[in-house]
């Protein structure tokens, strides 16, 4: 992502009107169009930004979301009233007009652009500043008042580089072969597992748990750029990398691997105490990371922040710190 | 230092792992290690809390991140460790990390340029934390003792598998020990349908499958069940042509022990 020194101009200030967000019950919502965003509660309209189960829940009356992010949302909540919507297109409803935009997270992200009069929000959803080998790079979303997901909202949390991280893993898996053993990388069935084929295309043989291979089947067809894959049942191949959840490694089916060496890949894995119990652990996260987030607060330009997940409260209180209006959305 | 580090990264290195590590590294630095792994540790230059200090102050961090940070990584050298951004520059050797520590500055300058695991490695060794003192090498090699065992239960992650002798009416556990002999395939896919109850990620098997395990020797161990621990041992067979039934007891193993 393009790292914007803060910008010098500001939006002009606005006279204080209603909250184009609030959080309630049920979710973020907008009362001026009438629908709520990524909501866990049912509700008649949802704007959804990406697949994850803790953003696409089922019981909604209709479902809007980007056209990159549907075929996963259906696979995954079954018969549902849904519509796809390009990046960038605008839509009005009620009385705001709505756009979707990259946020980098996993294949069909998006944050959620809310315009009212000149007035602009947007509700960030999940999202990661730094480009990975799969999915569309996020892009920052001028605006007034800026709801940003606080993940990883410490300092302790600092990324190495995408490139860096995937040769950890592309050697681990190579010693592993050469002594004749499996490796088991554990990692989310949509995102994170197909994050990792794409970063690791070329090296050998790619092998999936079952419910790993259909959301990695559904964004082949989409036309994502992902290596061949094929499902482990039985013994795979000498000196395979196969991709797993760590549920599947609790079932009878982790019996058929044979002898392996199990590693994890995921941005809690900056901690000791998190790496404690897993083979090896590689730090590798969907979020944005400490500077991340900086970095897109800085250039949405926003003079408003909402935080949402995680560290809530100390990452609001150093954006005021730093002189932005933040507060902890709760 | 990464070579250090990644000697460590599984706790106290086994002596294998050990002379393996010596003969990658140039004689400084081996010369440091053995030092270090012999219970030596180098002056202390600051307690980690200090250490700690140094860094919020040099990457501007407020005392109230560093307290939210205290609350998910509550050991100071990792903090301070990971408060530092990802490494630049060239990585210096063990031995010349602790030959150049002596300010503020030195440290700042020496941790900014090591990758994260090595920097809270450095950290402990900086604030005088560092643990970890080599198992002196057994010296009396023995002739490796074996037994017949049964396979009682197998956790699918690893593969491992835990072996019992029978004690009575009972089956004792015996030890757990990691498959990797060349049946293994062909053993889980036996136990993957013979799966006769589950304890959480552990799976039981009927007790029919008998191994031959060989060990270095034995201790007694009262908190086991069997009263000791089988030490360096290892599955060396599936017995097929084995029954359960003649598997000698616990009691004729214990038996064999000096």
């Amino acid at each position: 992502m393009q790292m914007n020194p803060p910008p010098t101009l500001r939006y002009p200030a606005l006279m204080t009107r209603a909250p184009l967000i609030l959080q309630t019950p049920q979710g973020l919502y907008c009362p001026e169009g009438e629908f709520h965003i990524d909501p866990m509660g049912r509700v008649p309209r949802a704007l959804i930004t990406h697949g994850h189960s803790d953003h696409a829940a089922r019981g909604m009356g209709s479902y809007l979301c980007t056209h990159q992010a549907l075929p996963v949302i259906r696979h995954r909540l079954g018969k549902i009233t849904a519509e796809g919507i390009a990046y960038g297109e605008q839509r009005q409803i009620g009385g705001v007009t709505v756009s979707f935009h990259p946020a980098g997270h996993v294949p069909g992200s998006a944050q959620i652009r809310i315009e009212r009069g000149g007035e602009v929000w947007v509700a960030s959803g999940d999202y990661k500043t730094a480009p990975d080998a799969l999915c569309e790079p996020f892009e920052a979303v001028r605006c007034h008042t800026f709801l940003t997901e606080t993940t990883f909202g410490l300092p302790i949390f600092q990324w190495q580089s995408e490139v860096c991280v995937m040769g950890q893993i592309a050697r681990w898996w190579q010693d592993n072969a050469a002594r004749g053993v499996v490796s088991v990388l554990l990692a989310y069935s949509f995102g994170k597992a197909q994050r990792l084929m794409a970063g690791l295309a070329g090296i050998g043989p790619i092998c999936t748990h079952p419910v790993v291979e259909a959301v990695t089947d559904i964004l082949r067809h989409q036309g994502y750029a992902l290596p061949p894959t094929r499902v482990a049942n039985g013994a795979p191949p000498q000196g395979a990398l196969v991709i797993a959840t760590p549920n599947a490694m609790a079932s009878d089916w982790a019996m058929g691997l044979g002898p392996h060496e199990v590693a994890a890949a995921s941005g809690w894995m900056a901690l000791a105490a998190r790496r404690k119990g897993t083979g090896a652990a590689f730090v590798l996260s969907d979020h944005a990371d400490w500077a991340g987030l900086n970095a897109a607060v800085a250039a949405t330009g926003s003079e408003q922040v909402y935080t949402l997940h995680g560290y809530t409260d100390p990452y609001a209180a150093w954006l005021r710190s730093k002189g932005l209006s933040a507060e902890a959305m709760s | 230092m990464i070579r250090f580090a990644q000697l460590l990264a599984q706790g106290t290195p086994t002596p294998d792992a050990f002379s393996a590590y010596m003969t990658q590294v140039d004689p400084q630095e081996s010369e440091a290690a053995q030092r270090l792994l012999s219970g030596q540790r180098p002056t202390r230059l600051a307690p980690a809390a200090t250490l700690l200090g140094w860094v919020a102050q040099a990457t501007d961090t407020p005392d109230f991140l560093i307290d939210a940070c205290l609350k998910i990584c509550p050991d100071k050298a990792e903090l301070a460790a990971l408060l530092l951004p990802p490494a630049t520059g060239t990585t210096p050797s063990l031995a010349q990390s602790l030959a150049n520590l002596t300010s503020a500055a030195d440290y700042l300058t020496l941790a900014r340029s090591l990758p994260p695991e090595a920097r809270i490695l450095f950290n402990r060794l900086a604030s005088g934390t560092f643990r970890a003192k080599l198992a002196p090498p057994t010296t009396t090699p023995q002739t490796p003792g074996h037994c017949l065992a049964i396979l009682t239960l197998i956790d699918p992650s690893g593969p491992t598998a835990t072996f019992a002798l029978p004690h009575g009416a009972a089956l004792v556990p015996l030890t757990r020990l990691r498959l990797t002999i060349p049946g293994t395939p062909a053993l889980l896919a036996w136990a993957r349908a013979n799966v006769t109850d589950r304890f959480g990620p552990l799976r039981q098997m009927p007790p029919t499958q008998v191994f031959e395990l060989e060990f270095d020797g034995m201790t007694p161990n009262a908190r086991r069940k069997s009263g000791i621990t089988l030490l360096g041992a290892r599955v060396k067979a599936w017995r097929p042509d084995s029954r359960a039934a003649d598997v000698p007891t616990l009691s004729a193993l214990l038996a064999q022990s000096p």
